[in-house]
C-alpha cells in the first residue's frame, strides 16, 4: 500500500477514534500498535513499547513534575493573593489599572511556574471579582484572566519547551533565554491594549476608589514582604538556569524547596498541602506521559512507514519560497490547537516540522519560540481552550462558557500580532541566547 | 460506581502513595546542589537516583489517571448523542483501551524480560540485571523496565474492570 492511502487511513481512524470519546493517548497509542502489527509484525511491539523507558529515563525530564509540583504548592497558598495585594501600588489611579495589575502578576507567576491552569484559577479566583466589582468591562476582564494566566508557558520556566527541547535536540536553556522578549512582548501587547482601550472609553476599567489607593507605611512595607519572597524564589531558579550554576532540573528542585520555604515562613505549610500538590503532580504527568507515549508510538511508526520523508517531500517540493512553508506549519498548528492540546501537537508535529525548518535554514531555537506563542492562542481558542474551563471553574456562575469565549477573540487577535511581530523578527527570540554564547 | 473495586483501590492507593517519589527527587536534587557548592563534593548517584525515582512516578501515574478518568479526550460529541449510541461508543473505547493495554503488557513484559531473566547469571555482579553503565553502574535500567510492566498490568487490570462495568451498563441500560 503507498504511503498516500496509509497517511489517509491513519487520519481517519484518529479523526473517528476521537470522535467517540476515545483518549487521545489510546487513540495515537492503538493506532500505533494496529499499523506496527500489520505491517511490521508482532516483534515491533516491544520497540515501540521500549520509548516509554526510553522517555522517562531521560534526566531533563525530571524538572518537569517538579515545576508542576511547585506550582500545585503556589496553587495551595496564599502567595498568589498577597502577590496581588502587594502589586496595589501599579494600579493607582490609572485607566484599567487593575486590568494591567493582574497581567504585572501574571507575568510574576508566570516566572515561578511553568504550566497554565492554576494561574488562571488564581486569578481567576483573586482579580477577576475585583475588576468586576470596580464595575470592569466583563470581556475585558475575563480575557486579561485568561490571556494573563496563559503566560506561564510563555515566560521560563515553560513545560511547553522542556518538552520541545527534548523533541527537537535543543538546548533548553537557549531556549528559556529566547523565550524571555516574545513572552514580555506579548504581555506587553496585551497591557498595551487594555490601555488603548481604557484610554478612548474610560468606562471600561474605571481607577480604584481614592480610599483604596492611600496606604500607611506600615501596610506598605508589608506589600514589599510580600513581594519579595516569591522574586527570590524567581530569581533563585532563572537565575541558578541563567547562571550556568544549575540544570534545569536542579533549578527546578530548589524552586520546590523555595516555595516550600515561603509557604513555612508565612506559616501554611501543612502536611496536607504537600499531600495534595503530590497528587496533583502523580495526576498531570500520567496524563502527559500517556499522551507523550501515544503520539511519540504513532509518529516513529509512521517514520518507519516513510511517512516523515513523505511529508517532507511534500513540503519541500511545494513551490513557494520557505516563509510560506513556515506559514503553512503555523496555520496546520494553529487549526491543531482549537482542536488537541499542546502536549499532543507538539509530539505529532515536530519530529516532522523540525526537521523541514532546519533544512529550510531556520534556527530551531526560534521555531520553538514560534511554537510555543502558537499554543498561546491554543489555550484560548474554542471549543476546548483549555484556559476557558480553567477559568469557567472559578468565575461567578452567571459567567458562562460562551461569555468567556466571546471574550477571548481580541486577545486571540493579539496573540496573533505577536506571533507575526517574532515571524517577521527573529532576533526578537535570537539575541538573548546569542548573548550568552557568543560563538 | 457507588463501591469501589479491590482493582480501583489499589490504582489510587499506588498512584497516592508513589506520588512521593517526586518529593524524594525535589530532596535528593536539594541534597547534589548543597555537597557540590557547599562542600565542594558532588555525588555519582543523585542525577541517576532521581531520574529512577521520577520515573517510578511517571509509569504508575497512568493507572491513577485511568482509574481517575483523566486521560484527555474530546467529548463533546460523545456528551451529546442519545444515550443508546453513548453507551455504545463508551464500549467501544473500553474495548479498545483493553486490548491495547494487552497489547502493550505482551510487548512490556518482553522488555522485562530481556532486561532481567533473559541474562540472569549469579556468577556477574548484579546476576546480569541490565545497568546503567553511567558513573552510579546499578541496575536502574532492568528496575524501570520491571516498574513498567507492572504498571502495565496494573492499567490492563483497570482497564478491563472499566470494560465489565461498561458492558454491565450496556445491558441495564444505565444512563451514563
Amino acid at each position: 500500500m503507498s504511503i498516500e492511502i496509509l497517511t489517509l487511513i491513519m487520519l481517519g481512524s484518529m479523526i473517528v477514534l476521537l470522535i467517540i470519546g476515545l483518549p487521545l493517548a489510546f487513540v495515537t497509542g492503538i493506532i500505533a500498535f494496529g499499523f506496527a502489527l500489520f505491517l511490521y509484525g508482532p516483534l515491533a511491539l516491544p520497540l515501540i513499547a521500549s520509548r516509554i523507558y526510553g522517555f522517562v529515563s531521560v534526566y531533563a525530564l525530571i524538572a518537569v513534575p517538579m515545576f508542576v509540583f511547585m506550582a500545585s504548592v503556589l496553587e495551595r497558598s496564599g502567595i498568589a493573593r498577597d502577590l496581588f495585594g502587594a502589586m496595589h501600588v501599579l494600579a493607582g489611579n490609572l485607566r484599567g489599572g487593575l486590568a494591567i495589575q493582574t497581567m504585572a502578576v501574571a507575568v510574576l507567576m508566570a516566572a515561578m511556574t511553568g504550566i497554565i491552569g492554576g494561574e488562571i484559577v488564581l486569578l481567576g479566583l483573586v482579580a477577576l471579582p475585583q475588576m468586576l466589582r470596580l464595575n470592569y468591562d466583563r470581556n475585558l476582564a475575563i480575557g486579561t484572566v485568561c490571556a494573563g494566566g496563559g503566560l506561564g508557558t510563555m515566560i521560563p520556566p515553560s513545560i511547553v519547551l522542556i518538552f520541545y527541547g527534548l523533541t527537537a535536540q535543543v538546548s533548553i536553556g537557549d531556549l528559556f533565554l529566547a523565550t524571555v522578549i516574545p513572552g514580555l512582548l506579548l504581555a506587553g501587547i496585551y497591557i498595551a491594549y487594555i490601555l488603548i482601550r481604557c484610554y478612548i472609553n474610560p468606562d471600561l476599567g474605571p481607577p480604584a476608589p481614592v480610599e483604596n489607593r492611600d496606604l500607611s507605611y506600615s501596610e506598605k512595607m508589608k506589600m514589599v514582604r510580600d513581594i519579595l519572597l516569591p522574586v527570590l524564589v524567581v530569581v533563585m531558579v532563572l537565575g541558578s538556569i541563567y547562571g550556568g550554576i544549575a540544570s534545569v532540573s536542579e533549578a527546578a528542585g530548589m524552586g520546590v524547596i523555595g516555595v516550600i520555604f515561603c509557604t513555612w515562613i508565612r506559616k501554611e505549610l501543612k502536611w496536607q498541602l504537600i499531600r495534595e500538590s503530590l497528587h496533583q503532580t502523580m495526576m498531570t504527568c500520567g496524563v502527559i506521559l500517556w499522551l507523550v507515549f501515544g503520539a511519540t508510538a504513532l509518529i516513529g511508526v509512521y517514520n518507519l512507514m516513510g511517512g516523515i520523508d513523505f511529508v517532507k517531500s511534500l513540503m519541500t517540493g511545494l513551490p513557494f519560497p520557505p516563509i510560506v512553508i513556515l506559514l503553512i506549519m503555523m496555520a496546520i498548528l494553529l487549526v491543531l490547537g482549537f482542536f488537541i492540546d499542546w502536549i499532543g501537537i507538539m509530539m505529532l508535529t515536530m519530529p516532522v516540522f523540525v526537521p523541514i525548518v532546519v533544512e529550510m535554514g531556520y534556527d530551531p531555537v526560534w521555531f520553538g519560540i514560534l511554537f510555543c506563542m502558537n499554543m498561546q492562542i491554543s489555550y484560548l481558542s474554542p471549543p476546548f481552550g483549555p484556559a476557558a474551563f480553567y477559568l469557567k471553574g472559578v468565575a461567578p456562575p452567571e459567567i458562562t462558557l460562551q461569555d468567556i469565549y466571546n471574550s477571548l477573540w481580541p486577545f486571540m487577535a493579539l496573540q496573533i500580532l505577536a506571533l507575526a511581530i517574532v515571524m517577521m523578527f527573529p532576533q526578537l527570540a535570537l539575541w538573548l541566547p546569542s548573548l550568552a554564547y557568543p560563538n | 460506581m457507588s463501591s469501589l473495586n479491590p482493582i480501583d483501590r489499589t490504582s489510587i492507593f499506588l498512584g497516592e502513595k508513589i506520588s512521593y517519589v517526586f518529593l524524594a527527587s525535589v530532596i535528593i536534587t536539594a541534597y547534589e546542589v548543597i555537597m557540590r557548592y557547599g562542600f565542594n563534593a558532588p555525588t555519582t548517584w543523585v542525577h541517576d537516583g532521581a531520574t529512577a525515582l521520577s520515573a517510578t512516578g511517571f509509569l504508575v501515574a497512568g493507572c491513577y489517571c485511568l482509574q481517575k478518568r483523566r486521560h484527555i479526550a474530546i467529548t463533546v460529541i460523545y456528551d451529546s448523542v442519545s444515550p443508546g449510541l453513548r453507551r455504545t461508543f463508551a464500549f467501544i473505547n473500553a474495548l479498545i483501551i483493553a486490548l491495547f493495554m494487552c497489547l502493550l503488557t505482551w510487548a512490556t513484559l518482553k522488555i522485562a524480560l530481556n532486561a532481567t531473566w533473559v541474562n540472569w547469571n549469579c556468577e556477574v555482579q548484579f546476576c546480569g540485571l541490565e545497568t546503567s553503565a553511567h558513573a552510579w553502574d546499578v541496575p536502574v535500567p532492568a528496575y524501570l523496565k520491571t516498574v513498567l510492566f507492572l504498571a502495565s498490568v496494573i492499567m490492563l487490570l483497570q482497564a478491563l474492570v472499566q470494560l465489565v462495568t461498561v458492558v454491565q451498563n450496556f445491558f441495564k441500560k444505565t444512563e451514563l
